[in-house]
């Protein structure tokens, strides 16, 4: 998690927004916060005698540190609405319901509240492990203010809901984790409150609990129209129980409004590391998705997805949007272990056209046979080392497939390497080569569509590496090869400089964007012959990298540039579309995680539309 | 902030969680425990027992029916000290339930002196026994007992409320009220008569609230005398006085007791 984010107010722009402020509302106010903040002493916590008290008064000290929680924040609550709150950790949401339920008093500011409120802050607060469940009903109701009667009124809705009627006489530190929550839930929420408080009770207890959990809580708010004030991590929850929503970052109100709108926000926005100028570009962009029917229609004509349940169903879907059984001849199967196996044989790929699908060690998924079956290559390449190859023919017999698989060395170099493979059947038709460390996987991803189409060597090298021996040089001018395009940290590299003293022309992605995937995207744009209407969108996130598997295959048969963004990062996506805005393709292709969330891909297409 | 339940459900809510508590702490109290309850029997009269021994063979002090004049000491002496030392940590000690609900803080150390109460009213049981014992008649006098108790449970209240709001910011208080309720035992003419007093310790004696309160216990149940006015007018004084202060401490730093807790 960031320690510095951005915490500045977002304000809507559209003219939609201000126009719905002007609506009148007359119902009466539930819960309303003016000019709240809230300032702890954060001295305090180290003071807990005389002496050091005294030490303090003496060292000037005492009331030096402070930590503002929150910062003038101001809402309203009407009765009736869902009012979610968002944030990152200590983001002040959980004071903010203290100060709410009246437990903490705020440093400075006015809290007015018109209704009885039940908190859940914390299930099971005033429970005593030591008494049995019958006694702590009552002292929970007693303590939640209930009267004696109402708990022996409804102490048989209580038990049932938790389930615990054989238990009822037992200690409760005998319980399950579970069932405390369960009888402290039900305790609190057997009375219909008129505000019902949640602090992310919901996130303990598995989930069936949590079910049982949201089912009274909707069924609180759409049977007797409590008004509720529920704070949460979960988008989806705040999307789908509330009607309005703040998102507070380091105790500073940043939107509010609408709960679908700052949602939204906060999905985009909310933990991702980036200046403010970025922010505010992204941000600029997502007001504009929001915006009417019209704007979104043409928005949809210029992007595509492209996705799957898991990495091997989107690397199939991939490869359907892009050959079948018509024009596919060859396929070539990587193990999905290492990024590198199928970045270096994307050249030999190109060279056969053929697509490239990911399969285990030991196994051929079953998306994968299945995948083959419709392709009918009339030939079948996997990449590995001998007893690699082995293992997966023996795995690839178990499909219905009657091809005999073909060998591609996995290692590069030497007789029996790739490289020789490739010169043997004249795949290699490019003068140039491409190089790049095994520590840089997203600029190897990038530049995959490149070799492709280009059907140029791709050589990933070990990062310990500081010189290549001599005979590998050679094969490499044996090759043809006269110019090297080094990718990623390779470009510094004493290993570069070798290849320079050696005679090899060095190209490089030029500086012009900050990251480098979105160099390597310009590259390849540069590059005579490239298809400047089409762009694949991939996620530069390594977490589901096998995604990328099957796409520089893709992207290469199309003969476009492949563009990789990082999810967690404003920047990038800002850098993105202003890649997307100066070279204005007629279409964009999302690529599995990169539009996992819609409105991400809406967000990079707006930037065709400006 | 306002708020639209009256303020009688508030005094009713607040009764009941009083008494909850207080019901909570009896059952756990002697949970698991074989004799129970009998312990706040037992407690005083063994405590008495060997009291009496030590002092009337070891020290022979010529005080008529001198384990009567011990336990009436006694138990009205644990009354104050349990009250307030328990008071003294209910704040901390409800540390989990002040940071979550709205409740009115004030309960806890009342409790605490409520249920110090309820102990008293048991360990009666042990005193009368004895009294029995000693064939000491009862007199009108006795009657007085419910009004001697309000006056001392209105004392201990306030000491309990000061100490509790200041152990919150200040654990010292703590361990220094422990040495200072042992050396208040022996200040108080619990287990010997006052006129072996030298003469320099007879004032501190007379601002001693407790000699008070175990004199008038003694007065109306042992002696069978009544209290005169003077006596009464400073047992109320030190306990309205002792209450108006634990009451302005209390209200004035309850506000911050969530920060510090």
């Amino acid at each position: 998690m960031p320690e510095i984010v951005n915490t500045s107010a977002l304000s809507f722009d559209s003219d939609v927004e201000s126009e719905s402020l002007h609506i009148e509302d007359d119902r009466p106010t539930a819960i309303k916060i003016e000019n709240v903040s809230m300032v702890f002493n954060m001295a305090s916590e180290r003071l807990n005698n005389l002496k050091e008290y005294f030490l303090k008064i003496v060292k000037h000290e005492l009331f030096f540190e402070e930590l503002v929680a929150l910062d003038d924040i101001s809402f309203e609550v009407k009765k009736g609405d869902v009012f979610g709150i968002l944030g990152t950790n200590g983001s002040g949401k959980s004071t903010l319901l203290k100060i709410v339920a009246g437990v903490l008093e705020p440093t400075r500011g006015k809290v007015e509240i018109n209704g009885a409120i039940a908190p859940l802050i914390e299930l099971g607060a005033g429970f005593d492990m030591d008494l049995s469940a019958r006694e702590n009903i009552y002292l929970n109701g007693a303590l939640l203010g209930y009267s004696k009667e109402f708990i022996q009124e409804h102490f048989d809705d209580i038990v049932e809901f938790a389930e615990v009627e054989k238990f009822l006489d037992m200690p409760m530190k005998n319980y399950s984790s579970g069932m405390v929550a369960r009888i402290a839930f039900a305790i609190a929420t057997v009375m219909v409150p008129e505000i019902l408080i949640v602090d992310e009770v919901l996130s303990v207890g598995d989930f069936m609990f949590q079910q049982k959990c949201e089912d009274r809580i909707t069924e609180l708010i759409e049977k007797h129209g409590v008004t509720v004030l529920i704070v949460s991590h979960s988008n989806d929850q705040v999307e789908r129980l509330c009607n309005k929503a703040i998102w507070i970052e380091k105790g500073h109100p940043r939107i509010m409004g609408d709960a679908k709108k700052v949602c939204n926000a906060y999905k985009v926005l909310g933990g991702r590391k980036g200046s403010a100028e970025n922010e505010e570009i992204v941000y600029k962009a997502l007001c504009s998705t929001e915006d009417t029917a019209l704007n979104s229609s043409k928005n949809k004509e210029n992007y595509k997805i492209i996705r799957g349940e898991n990495h091997y169903s989107t690397a199939v879907n991939i490869v359907y949007a892009g050959w079948t059984k018509e024009n596919c001849d060859s396929v070539i199967l990587t193990p999905d272990f290492a990024h590198s196996i199928s970045v270096t044989v994307s050249g030999i790929a190109g060279s056969l056209s053929a697509p490239i699908l990911p399969i285990r060690p030991d196994a051929i998924p079953l998306e994968i046979s299945y995948a083959i079956n419709k392709l009918s290559p009339s030939k079948v390449y996997i990449v590995g080392t001998e007893d690699e190859f082995q293992e997966a023919t023996s795995a690839f017999e178990l499909t219905n497939s009657s091809t005999e698989p073909i060998r591609i060395p996995r290692k590069l170099f030497g007789e029996h390497g790739m490289l020789q493979f490739g010169v043997k059947e004249h795949l290699w038709k490019s003068d140039f080569a491409i190089m790049c460390f095994f520590s840089d996987p997203i600029s190897a991803f990038a530049t995959s569509s490149l070799a492709f189409f280009e059907q140029a060597p791709f050589l990933i090298l070990d990062d310990t590496k500081s010189d290549l021996p001599l005979n590998h040089l050679n094969q490499l001018k044996e090759m043809n090869i006269e110019r090297i395009i080094t990718i990623g940290s390779f470009a510094e590299s004493p290993l570069a400089d070798q290849l320079a003293r050696y005679g090899f022309d060095m190209m490089r992605p030029g500086h012009d964007y900050m990251l480098e995937s979105v160099n390597i995207a310009q590259l390849v744009h540069d590059r005579p012959l490239v298809n400047h209407d089409e762009l694949c969108v991939g996620s530069a996130n390594m977490a589901r990298w096998q995604e990328l598997i099957s796409l520089g295959a893709y992207a290469g048969s199309r003969r476009s540039p492949i563009l990789l963004k990082d999810p967690t990062s404003l920047d990038s996506t800002a850098e993105c579309m202003n890649f997307i805005g100066t070279t204005k393709p007629e279409q964009l292709v999302f690529i599995g995680d990169a539009s996992s969330n819609e409105i991400d891909a809406r967000i990079l297409a707006s930037a065709l539309l400006h | 902030m306002s708020s639209t339940t009256t303020a009688k459900s508030n005094l009713k809510r607040d009764w009941f969680i009083l008494s909850s508590l207080v019901s909570k702490d009896f059952k756990l109290k002697y949970r698991r425990s074989v004799l129970g309850v009998l312990w706040s029997v037992l407690n005083p009269l063994f405590m008495m027992i060997i009291l009496s021994v030590v002092f009337s063979y070891f020290f022979r002090f010529q005080i008529e029916h001198f384990p009567v004049y011990l336990i009436l000491g006694q138990t009205i002496f644990t009354f104050m000290s349990d009250g307030t030392s328990s008071a003294m940590s209910s704040i901390i000690d409800s540390s989990t339930l002040i940071k979550k609900i709205r409740i009115n803080k004030i309960i806890f150390p009342l409790q605490k002196v409520m249920f110090a109460l309820v102990n008293f009213g048991v360990s009666l049981i042990a005193v009368i026994a004895v009294m029995i014992f000693f064939q000491i008649t009862p007199t009108w006098n006795m009657l007085l007992l419910p009004w001697l108790i309000a006056m001392l449970f209105v004392f201990t209240l306030g000491i309990g409320l000061i100490l509790s709001s200041l152990a919150v910011f200040f654990r010292d208080v703590i361990h220094l009220w422990g040495v200072f309720i042992t050396a208040w035992t022996y200040f108080t003419p619990l287990f010997y008569p006052v006129e072996i007093l030298p003469d320099w310790a007879v004032p501190i004696m007379n601002c001693n609230p407790m000699y008070y309160f175990v004199t008038y216990f003694r007065e109306i149940m042992l002696w069978g005398t009544t209290p005169g006015v003077m006596e009464n007018v400073i047992c109320l004084g030190f306990a309205v006085v002792f209450l108006i202060v634990g009451l302005i401490v209390f209200k004035r730093t309850q506000k911050k007791f969530i920060l510090y807790v």
